[in-house]
């Protein structure tokens, strides 16, 4: 009986094809591994830092991944209360499991000398990681923030030379690291293990829904113009969305709101910070690993959470039915993309203030930033309309709802990639004039895209059609 | 713009419209005069929501046409006088009750948008939670405030799809109350007799994409043999059709 709960508890979660996915992404990442050699030492940077970042997850998100027809069928079912509690936790081990070794294979390289204890480390990282979940979700939020600071710094503790922390794998402690993450998961596995098997179904709902659902502060509109209305929705509010745990089985569905001015101050002491870290201290930002994983960076964060909820949230029985349905969509992406804009200037301009120190790379980051991921904001969003439009209308989605055609819709960010690799292979070439060429043009293509796009009636309206058969509401 | 008094006529002229191969709506052909209240009955797949979202311009037909008075459906005349309640209506998630209803009257361009959403509140007994995000509601106060935003505008023209879904019993009462004396032309989808009969005098019976009947309830109720409940009628007539 286990193992069909088991099997069926798993089968609920993953959509075959993304099983299929994400086991070829996985032997990929393992095979290159295995063939390339160490990458430098950029590894020793970015595994703890990672591995900081899994810690903390998980107690931010909370619980463990159920979803609605778990609550409405699965628990219902008359199965022992400690294998249902097994079950889940298998599931969100594997779950983990899998975003881990995806993120984390391509450092195997550096671990080829300390292979069977990196398996070990990561083993016990993951049992731990799923177990962090069920233990803190009923932890008020600033204890919860307390444990992921202290995991977190435990984790980065190895930048300033401790050995023992999960994180030393990295850095050359091997058995410290492997003592460090088993200890870790010999205390939470029980501890979460109990908690599940103990909490009742009813408080399981909670594990999907732990903020607050009431808002603080009410926005105010009334008095204002309709134009200004999106724009106090669109621009002087920034929503980013997303999945939370969607790889790891999940289906919880997540949007945050800031304004734009609390947002600009972040983005300043970022762009600060990185200013001190690629000018001052010289980090060596027109090195490929740290060039990649800043494109990385700023193409899944920007592009990704700041798309997604952008026409999933969006009701065409409101907000498109108050004014011509076009001109509502082109200022709604105007008001998002020049918020986005004015978001992300005081990062452009560190970068724009290290180029004129000489670093052309910094001038591609610059403009990236500036205009293209604005641009490709409005370019991913009327893509992601016609390729494979989605409604975001509940908190709980069935995973497996995000297929491949979905991911695709991201493709229409790969032009930023190619073309500040194509300035950046320029500039390796010693061949400036050139890329900076190729920088100027790529922004001036994208930016010019966008505006044709939003402009288009005909494009809007195809848009609008698009959704209403998609079975936007 | 000054609203007119009088509400303005809806009418469908030889609507069709296709998804893919698929014809939904065939020549469809009816037209409500101005203040009339008719219930659009019929089965599932028959094209009620697709009639509706004709009406309101989310989508265009293939050929044949829509007017609400004496505009195009997706018009900016036509969206400043008709009220739209899709069925299972979802608000905007992320924002509160008094948000929505405050951000949808802005856009509508309504004078006075917070007073007329304290009046809102009250009359739908929404006011404890207009701090509450919509994601956090039960169904029916995500109902009766998808009512509210349907009607903030005080539209002369009502499409509305089950509207009485999820409502509970008081409020069931309070919102035909209401409905009943908006000086408007109404069009309600629902599968529900109980719903046609309290909100409307008229049906309009459609299947497969045709108009298969139309006249006043009174009328429908003399198809009956005796003793026959309108539920009963109804039933056999869209089963002999089938």
């Amino acid at each position: 009986m286990f193992y069909k709960l088991l099997k069926f508890v798993i089968m609920s979660r993953f959509s075959k094809q993304l099983l299929v996915l994400m086991i070829v992404l996985f032997a990929f990442s393992i095979y290159t591994s295995i063939k390339t050699g160490p990458s430098g030492n950029v590894f020793e940077i970015y595994g703890p830092a990672f591995l900081a970042f899994f810690l903390v997850l998980p107690i931010l998100s909370g619980g463990i991944a159920v979803l609605k027809s778990d609550r409405d069928f699965l628990f219902t079912l008359p199965v022992k209360r400690s294998d249902l509690a097994v079950s889940l936790f298998i599931v969100q081990f594997l779950s983990f499991g899998l975003i881990i070794v995806y993120i984390l294979g391509y450092s195997f390289s550096n671990l080829k000398p300390v292979f069977i204890y990196a398996l070990i480390d990561i083993t016990g990282l993951i049992l731990a990681m799923t177990s962090l979940g069920p233990i803190t979700y009923s932890l008020k939020p600033w204890w919860r923030a307390l444990l992921a600071l202290l995991l977190a710094l435990w984790s980065l503790s190895v930048f300033f030379g401790f050995p023992l922390s999960p994180a030393a794998i990295y850095t050359g402690h091997p058995i410290f690291a492997d003592v460090s993450s088993v200890v870790l998961a010999a205390v939470t596995v029980p501890l979460a293990l109990r908690s599940l098997s103990r909490v009742d179904l009813d408080l399981m709902k909670t594990f999907t829904r732990y903020t607050s659902g009431q808002v603080k502060h009410t926005r105010r509109f009334s008095g204002m113009t309709p134009i200004k209305a999106i724009y106090a929705e669109n621009f002087f509010t920034v929503e980013i969305a997303g999945r939370m745990n969607s790889i790891g089985g999940g289906g919880a569905y997540r949007s945050a709101r800031f304004k734009l001015k609390n947002g600009i101050i972040v983005s300043a002491v970022l762009a600060a910070v990185y200013y001190y870290l690629f000018s001052i201290t010289k980090l060596p930002l027109q090195e490929a690993e740290v060039a990649i994983m800043v494109l990385s960076i700023y193409s899944v964060i920007f592009i990704m959470f700041f798309t997604m909820g952008v026409l999933g949230n969006e009701r065409l029985w409101l907000g498109f039915m108050t004014r011509d349905p076009t001109h509502y969509l082109r200022d709604k992406l105007t008001a998002k993309s020049l918020s986005m804009t004015v978001l992300l200037a005081p990062l452009a301009v560190s970068n724009f203030l290290i180029a004129v120190q000489g670093n052309l790379q910094a001038l591609n980051f610059g403009l990236l930033l500036l205009v293209e991921i604005p641009s490709l904001i409005v370019i991913v969003v009327y893509t992601s309309a016609f390729l494979s439009p989605f409604q975001i209308k509940e908190d709980l989605m069935m995973p497996g709802q995000f297929n491949l055609r979905q991911m695709a819709t991201l493709l229409p960010a790969s032009p930023a990639w190619f073309f500040v690799a194509l300035s950046y292979g320029f500039l390796e070439l010693g061949l400036q004039f050139l890329a900076l060429t190729i920088t100027v043009l790529a922004a001036a293509i994208l930016g010019g895209i966008a505006i044709a796009l939003i402009s288009s009636k005909t494009v809007g309206s195809k848009i609008i059609n698009r959704l209403v058969a998609a079975g936007f509401i | 713009m000054e609203r007119s008094m009088t509400p303005p006529s809806i009418e469908l002229k030889g609507v069709s419209k296709y998804y893919g191969n698929i014809e939904a709506l065939k020549g469809l052909t009816f037209r409500l005069e101005p203040g009339e209240r008719y219930a659009l009955l019929g089965p599932n797949g028959a094209g009620k929501t697709t009639t509706l979202k004709i009406l309101v311009g989310l989508l265009s037909p293939n050929s044949g046409e829509a007017r609400i008075g004496d505009f195009s459906p997706s018009s900016e005349e036509a969206h400043r006088i008709v009220g739209y309640l899709p069925d299972d209506a979802s608000p905007y998630r992320s924002f509160s009750v008094r948000e929505n209803l405050e951000y949808i009257g802005a856009l509508r361009g309504v004078e006075d948008v917070s007073d007329k959403v304290d009046r809102l509140l009250d009359y739908l007994q929404l006011r404890e939670y207009e701090r509450s995000k919509v994601g956090s509601l039960s169904r029916g106060n995500v109902q009766k405030l998808a009512l509210a935003l349907a009607i903030v505008h005080k539209p002369s023209v009502l499409l509305l799809d089950e509207p009485l879904n999820y409502l509970d019993i008081p409020t069931q009462e309070n919102v035909i109350d209401y409905l009943k004396s908006f000086n408007s032309t109404q069009l309600v989808s629902t599968h529900i007799m109980e719903v046609a009969t309290r909100l409307t005098d008229k049906v309009i019976m459609i299947s497969r994409g045709v108009v298969i009947w139309k006249g006043t309830l009174v009328e429908l109720k003399k198809l009956g043999k005796e003793g026959e409940s309108i539920e009963r009628v109804v039933a056999r007539m869209l089963t002999d059709v089938l």
